[in-house]
């Protein structure tokens, strides 16, 4: 019997024994004085993934990216040296924000208020009557934020000396280097606003215990008569971060369309040697709010940002490795695309709907199984995060 | 006069007018938007000829299309959202079609007209 027919089993509570079975505290998930704990103890501490290297491909190519959650606007730019950097994007002089273009390509950037300009480096490179003021160029550079790029994407940190996420992530990041993200040169990417925590948005997309009602259509080939909720085949843990890997119905079929999606993607996949891989059906949650799914022809990454105690955006990317470089490879790239928007559109409604149940108060505790053990993995670790900060704060 | 198609897919020419779109937000929009009964009387034309049309337009190469094989190539962009209405939504796609609005499309490779970038 190989790894194919074998019958499914699901995961025992015993592998996820640690994390407990308590009932989770409801008031985390849309309480404003808690949400204002997580911007210092999650997000200000944590690695998030705000962009990939493809979008900044030469010297002086920038990009930038809004974090409502820190109230912070970053400039991420290649440097002349080839160096890529985060900046906040705040002229040192009096605080004007100096970029409003979304991406471009410059070697200097110049505050439009009193023209201070720095370079891709970020040191002030010359400011007007510079004379007149009581401080040297030297200490005006671009305050910098800690950056990390792993398979192509790019994390950047708040924390002054923060651990390095690859540290953090140990085996993870050769999994993660050996997906097409890592070689990726363009993406398709759909983006969303939501009225809901971020918890909760990104809790709906590591629990599979609601595909077989929320996805009756969409979300057949997850689920089968071995396992009819289409739960985890595997789930690990890894520090604050943790992985499930994907079961998939052997007996399942797919529409015309998504067997040609797919079908006519695998050849180039295959040619550009992106079928090898061990990560194929894994799905990656880092700690706080990404997630990365393997499968090497619909490679997607998804991030929630929050933007406030009852309120996220999304962003959904699937990255490819070169431009279409076939008719096949063109149409394949578009309905995988499809295939994905048309599952994720399906949650929008019913996170909601959970959060306007959750926000009214009426429950004091929400309850976690088994089977959503990456949910309670979750707020374990933000919980410890925010108590941890507080011990901090207070000083024992 | 110039064919508005590769020979061979005439049959599809009534619909190069509703279904070419420069992007994959048009194109979720149109899948959207024209009626059902168009919507499915194009499906039932394409979706047949849509591996026969793959196989011509990559024996062609995306670099030697000339406008008729563009017009295909729009076309065949159009069932990979087409065809998630008919194929797996079936008599849930106007249910579906009302969650679509609340994730936008802002870039695909085939998209002719590149969006502004939106991460945040």
């Amino acid at each position: 019997m190989n790894a194919e027919s074998k019958a499914f089993e699901q995961v025992s509570q015993e592998r996820v024994a640690f994390l407990g079975t308590r009932p989770i505290p409801a008031k985390p998930y849309y309480d404003a004085d808690w949400f204002e704990l997580e911007r210092e103890a999650v997000f200000r501490r944590s690695w998030m993934c705000v962009g990939h290297i493809c979008e900044v491909p030469e010297k002086g190519s920038f990009i930038r990216r809004e974090l409502e959650v820190l109230k912070a606007s970053l400039l991420i730019v290649r440097g002349k040296d080839e160096k890529l950097r985060a900046f906040h994007n705040v002229c040192t002089h009096r605080g004007t924000q100096l970029v409003e273009e979304a991406q471009g390509k410059r070697t200097r950037f110049s505050c439009p208020y009193h023209m201070w300009t720095f370079g891709s480096d970020g040191e002030l490179v010359s400011a007007p009557d510079f004379e007149q003021f009581h401080v040297a160029k030297e200490d005006c550079a671009l305050k910098q934020v800690a950056l990390e790029v792993i398979a192509g994407l790019i994390f950047v940190n708040f924390s002054k000396e923060p651990e390095a996420l690859s540290d953090q992530l140990g085996d993870l990041v050769t999994q993660m280097e050996s997906l097409p993200v890592a070689r990726a040169t363009t993406f398709s990417e759909y983006v969303y606003e939501i009225d809901a925590n971020w918890k909760l948005t990104y809790d709906n997309f590591q629990e599979n215990y609601h595909l077989r009602f929320i996805h009756p259509r969409s979300g057949g080939a997850a689920c089968g008569k071995d396992n009819p909720f289409g739960y985890p085949a595997e789930v690990d843990f890894h520090g604050d971060h943790r992985t499930q890997t994907i079961w998939s119905n052997p007996d399942a079929s797919a529409p015309a369309v998504q067997e040609l999606g797919f079908g006519r993607t695998i050849p180039a996949a295959m040619e550009k040697g992106l079928l090898n891989t061990d990560a194929g059906r894994k799905y990656f949650a880092l700690f706080p709010s990404f997630f990365m799914f393997g499968t090497p022809v619909q490679n997607f990454v998804h991030v929630v940002y929050p933007i406030s105690a009852e309120k996220s955006r999304g962003v959904i990317r699937l990255y490819w490795v070169d431009e279409d470089g076939s008719a096949s490879e063109r149409f394949g790239r578009e309905a995988i695309m499809v295939t994905a928007h048309d599952v994720h559109c399906e949650d929008t409604a019913v996170i909601e709907a959970g959060q306007r149940g959750i926000s009214s108060g009426a429950l004091e505790h929400i309850h976690m199984q088994t089977q959503e053990s990456l949910c309670r993995h979750l707020f374990n670790v933000v919980e410890e995060k925010v108590h941890a900060y507080q011990a901090e704060r207070n000083g024992s | 006069m110039s064919r508005k198609l590769p020979k061979g897919f005439e049959a599809l020419e009534p619909f190069i007018a509703i279904w070419s779109a420069n992007t994959a937000a048009q194109r979720d929009n149109l899948r959207t938007t024209v009626p059902a009964q168009q919507r499915a009387a194009f499906h039932r034309v394409i979706a047949p000829l849509a591996n026969q049309a793959l196989d011509q337009l990559d024996e062609k190469g995306l670099a030697n299309f000339d406008a008729a094989d563009e017009n295909l190539m729009q076309l065949l962009l159009a069932y990979a959202h087409v065809g998630h209405a008919e194929e797996v939504q079936g008599s849930d796609e106007a249910k579906h079609a009302a969650t679509r609005p609340r994730l936008r499309f802002t870039r695909a490779p085939a998209d002719r007209a590149t969006n502004a970038d939106s991460l945040p």
